[in-house]
């Protein structure tokens, strides 16, 4: 995480919150692809055909865009942090009104339908084994379609520690305190979970 | 065996990789060197999964952190200035839009300015993505429209990057337009039209807009609307396995909240429908300066969006009231029951902007804005006490569905006519409106009443939905307004749900027991329901073939449902208006009779069956104290049946009531102010009473409303050969005779009464030659002034009948038989007739 580029995100929403459209266009080309390769990841295989991550996170956009006179930037990472929680919770809905007449097949990650926290926290630990830039990796189309398959065929219980761990940041203290479980047993779970993780990428 | 070994060399790699992977969890760093040492065997393995899970960190790190390139990115676009695509040369950057950067370009070849769009680079890689693209702008290339941005070319480069050449339009955007300052209605409605034409056009070819805002839409320098972006902001999620082809880039905000429609909000599939709805909130913005569900958080607005209806009440006064139908129309929540052709709207906001173009909007608008500050304010409860069903549209657009909407007015006009303290305009008095394209307040002056309600009404399969507002006519305020849905066999408990409504919105006083019919409804069957309004529609037409076209109907009605009360009632109203006039089926009343006791043996809370039945009492069975007791059950039930009222006004006549028969006729002319049978029914009383100024007065009012109604014509010669004034008598006679030979007879006495008496023969041989029943009676009132009693008693005979002539038991009163009186034989008549002296 480098906190130079935080501070311009910082800076660009500053400048949004003033009603600078092009302010407002960057932050959405910098984010948008992000939370929606997060959403994507958020849904089912079954369910990705049907659901259009574009328009949750154009949704999630235009919500975010209508709240940043709420939004406190505090801590780095804040921005996508917050963005990313309001897309959740659009999905939820977009979930929530797909599922109301198809209860059977609801078999997204259970993800905690809480509403968005601006206080936000510390990303927790930082992954250190970063092989390229984030923009050159994001890029790369085929190897998050690759990572997409591979967390498809997880259990849910290795795809939630996941997400908790790599995609919202949490501590591991966070997540045992989220999922009952000691701070030793998160960190194996979530162990085995990568494990499991690069083996199905690896065969995706 | 094998599977086994392998699943067991599997497991101790994973149970390692586990380990290591959990030292790096935990924070340490590992060294993945000396870890490899320990398991020598599966090395290989090892470093490439530990690569994988390296590789698979840095995919994650890559979606929750940005970088430095992505902030280079974002600027690149400006770059292009002063560069050259093609033959164009790029001048300026002149906005970051939806789909990337906008450049004004100079076509060096053309020698024109161009608009271009740089395409998404994420389409680079796509390319079902992008054939989709290609698509799309070929399409918005077929959409030759002057209100709309045309596309001239799209430039695709080897390594990816497209352009899109557009037209330039100069120009401020609508939403900026919006924001300088209030636009006027004429301006408004103007710019709607050709926002509404251009997305029409679009919609012709299957091309939706899907973000329709006012941010796209701009207005050149001279005035012409041009609507951007068609066809590109949003390509449909296909049906496909892969589901998330777009035309754009996620990155980029597309329906802005403030103009989605309810479906777009809920993520369901949306059509041309949708661009519908962001027309209306356009439409809403331009007139109210705000969108419709606006609200400080995009999170308000789109549950607004969802759940609420926009604020009506803050659309300008001078709105007009087929403007705000539209309006509420392209803003129904429901795509299914939304406006469905844009075209429409175009149409209906040309036709207000060429009314308003004919009468000077300025001295209008302020003579609104008095009435509404002159101390009337808004329209205060309490205050209306009579109002108007004005033809409710028929919005299917098919013609055959024309009954229908017909019908549902009539049912609610007869349910509001059932509160007694509400004067509630005839059938007859609205159906004048139809298709009559009048300011509404003049309409409301018209016809009399405080206030209007107009609405539509759509019939798809059984489901019916009825839309309707409340207009306080004066200051043309909005009182309430509401939709309703419901199946075809709970029509009538809608119906009635309205009539309740209404009568709670104008807090006018409905009486338990009124309140208990209005309630009391019960469900139709949807065919005989549907046989009987197209009974009733063509019954109304007035005309010998619409009686029985309509007689047709109410017939097949009942064979559908043999207990159905209405179908009988219908009949029976049928028949009894076919008895009336000349060329009457002798046994028209005995059927109407027995259609009216049916519909009183199934629902004896029918008004309109107590009223068939005192019209037969009165005229055929000359069961004077049954007719009056039916008229009163039948004006108990539904005060506001004019028809039935005039009737009893006549009987009451009969019985010397001269003062109550006059009261009541004037109540007949103040309910239906527009219908000139009531002065002339009135004028033909004072003509009676002997009170001929007032009958030359009330006659004259008939003729302003219809100067070739033949009856008015006839009353207002009759009344001038009484005050001697034959010259203008026989003019008015004359003419009426020309209208129509059914009062040619007036001609006959008013010679009679002139002197003339070779003419009056004249008329009399004419008529004789071919008399009817209807003749007799004016037959022996020639007979009468000619003094030749002998004839006329031979006609009165006749027209003792049977079939009685309706009018007989009347001889008293018309002054045509004074000659009579003294003579035995009239005694005899009366006393036959069982009718007082």
């Amino acid at each position: 995480m480098n906190s130079v580029n935080d501070h311009k995100t910082q800076h660009l929403v500053t400048l949004a919150k003033e009603g600078d459209q092009s302010a407002i266009d960057q932050l959405c080309r910098i984010y948008g692809e992000r939370v929606r390769r997060i959403i994507r990841l958020r849904i089912d295989r079954k369910l990705r055909p049907k659901i259009d991550s574009v328009d949750v996170v154009q949704d999630a956009l235009v919500l975010a865009l209508a709240g940043l006179k709420n939004f406190t930037y505090r801590n780095e990472g804040d921005f996508l942090r917050w963005l990313s929680r309001i897309a959740e919770n659009k999905l939820h809905d977009v979930l929530d009104k797909f599922y109301a007449d198809k209860r059977d097949i609801r078999r997204e990650i259970p993800f905690k339908k809480e509403r968005m926290n601006t206080d936000g926290g510390s990303f927790g630990v930082a992954g250190p084994l970063q092989t390229t830039t984030p923009s050159v990796l994001l890029s790369r189309k085929e190897q998050l379609d690759r990572l997409e398959k591979a967390i498809d065929n997880l259990k849910l219980e290795y795809r939630e520690v996941i997400f908790l761990s790599r995609i919202e940041r949490l501590s591991h203290d966070e997540i045992a305190a989220k999922l009952g479980k000691s701070k030793g047993a998160v960190a194996m779970l979530l162990s085995r979970a990568l494990v499991a993780l690069t083996a199905a990428y690896e065969n995706a | 065996m094998i599977a086994d070994r392998d699943d067991n060399k599997a497991d101790i790699l994973d149970e390692a990789l586990t380990q290591f992977v959990n030292a790096y969890v935990r924070g340490e760093q590992p060294d993945i060197d000396e870890f490899v040492e320990h398991y020598p065997q599966h090395e290989a393995q090892i470093r490439r999964r530990v690569a994988g899970l390296c590789e698979i960190d840095a995919l994650f790190d890559s979606l929750v952190q940005s970088d430095e390139s992505d902030f280079e990115d974002a600027v690149t676009g400006q770059d292009l200035v002063g560069k050259k695509i093609g033959s164009f040369e790029i001048v300026k950057m002149i906005g970051r839009g939806g789909m990337g950067e906008v450049y004004l370009a100079r076509d060096t070849k053309l020698k024109r300015s161009v608009a271009i769009k740089s395409v998404p680079a994420s389409l680079a890689g796509d390319s079902t993505a992008r054939m989709r693209f290609r698509r799309e702008a070929e399409l918005l290339a077929s959409l030759n429209h002057p209100n709309i941005g045309a596309i001239h070319d799209i430039i695709e480069q080897e390594e990816g990057a497209g352009y899109l050449i557009l037209e330039y339009v100069p120009g401020e955007t609508l939403a900026q337009r919006i924001a300088r300052e209030p636009l006027k209605l004429e301006e408004a409605l103007s710019i709607g039209q050709q926002i509404a034409e251009a997305v029409s056009a679009a919609h012709k070819k299957g091309v939706v807009h899907r973000d329709l805002k006012p941010g796209n839409i701009k207005i050149t320098p001279d005035g012409r609307v041009k609507v951007l972006d068609f066809g590109l902001a949003k390509a449909p999620v296909s049906e496909d396995k892969s589901g998330d082809i777009t035309a754009t880039e996620p990155g980029h905000i597309m329906g802005t909240p403030a103009y989605m429609s309810p479906e777009q909000t809920r993520g369901n599939p949306t059509d041309h429908r949708t661009d519908i709805w962001s027309f209306g909130c356009i439409i809403y913005q331009m007139l109210t300066g705000h969108s419709p569900f606006e609200s400080d958080t995009a999170t308000d607005t789109l549950a607004r969006i969802i759940e609420r209806e926009p604020n009506w009440q803050t659309l300008p006064q001078e709105t007009p009231a087929n403007i705000r139908v539209i309006l509420r129309r392209c803003l129904d929540k429901d795509p299914r029951w939304r406006l469905q052709h844009i075209k429409d709207a175009a149409i209906e906001i040309g036709e207000t902007l060429n009314l308003l173009a004919a009468k000077p909007a300025a001295p209008a608008r302020a003579r609104w804005r008095e009435s509404a500050n002159g101390g009337l304010g808004r329209a205060g409860p309490g205050r209306i006490k009579s109002l108007a069903v004005l033809p409710l549209a028929n919005l299917t657009g098919d013609p055959e569905q024309e009954y229908f909407a017909d019908g549902m007015t009539e049912a609610l006009i007869a349910d509001l006519g059932k509160i007694g303290a509400l004067q509630v305009r005839s059938r007859t008095s609205i159906m004048q409106y139809k298709d009559v394209k009048k300011p509404l307040p003049e309409i409301a002056r018209e016809l009399n009443v405080d206030a209007v309600v107009e609405g539509s009404v759509v019939r798809v399969g059984q489901q019916v939905r009825i839309s309707a507002q409340l207009i306080h006519a004066p200051t043309d305020t909005h009182i309430w307004v509401d939709s309703y849905e419901r199946d075809l066999r709970d029509i009538l408990t809608l119906l009635s749900e309205v009539a309740r409504t209404i009568a709670r919105q104008i807090e006018i006083t409905v009486t338990p027991d009124q309140e208990t019919r209005l309630a009391a409804t019960r469900p139709v069957n949807p065919e005989t329901y549907k046989a009987y309004l197209k009974g009733m529609f063509h019954l109304n037409k007035m005309t010998p073939e619409g009686t029985e076209k309509g007689l047709d109907y109410l017939r097949q009605a009942i064979e559908k449902d043999p207990a159905d009360p209405l179908a009988y009632g219908g009949l029976a109203l049928g028949y009894v208006a076919s008895a009336h006039g000349p060329g009457a089926p002798p046994d028209a009343f005995a059927r109407a009779k027995a259609a009216a006791l049916e519909a009183l043996e199934l629902d004896d809370t029918l008004a309109e069956a107590h009223a068939a039945l005192a019209q037969i009492k009165l005229y055929r069975d000359w069961d004077w104290a049954g007719a009056e007791q039916a008229f009163q059950r039948a004006l108990e039930l539904n005060p506001n049946l004019t028809l039935t009222r005039a009737h009893y006004s006549f009987y009451l006549l009969l019985f010397g009531r001269t003062d109550e028969a006059l009261t009541e006729m004037r109540r007949v002319q103040e309910v239906d102010p527009l219908v000139p049978l009531g002065p002339a029914w009135q004028g033909w009383q004072y003509w009676w009473a002997g009170q001929y100024d007032e009958a030359i007065n009330e006659a004259r009012k008939s003729l302003e409303l219809d100067p070739n109604l033949a009856v008015g014509l006839y009353v207002l010669g009759s009344a001038y050969a009484e005050k001697g004034m034959y010259e203008e008598a026989i003019k008015a006679h004359q003419k009426a005779g020309v209208l129509s030979r059914d009062w040619k007879s007036a001609l006959g006495r008013t010679y009679a009464l002139a002197g003339r008496q070779d003419e009056a023969r004249l008329v009399l041989a004419e008529l004789e030659a071919d008399s009817t029943t209807w003749d007799t009676w004016f037959i022996a009132q020639i007979y009468a002034v000619l003094d030749e009693k002998d004839e006329a008693f031979r006609w009165l005979e006749a027209a003792y009948g049977p079939p009685h002539h309706p009018y007989l038991p009347w001889i008293s009163h018309p002054p045509a038989f004074k000659p009579l009186h003294d003579d035995p034989r009239f005694g005899v008549l009366l006393h036959r007739m069982n009718v007082p002296e």
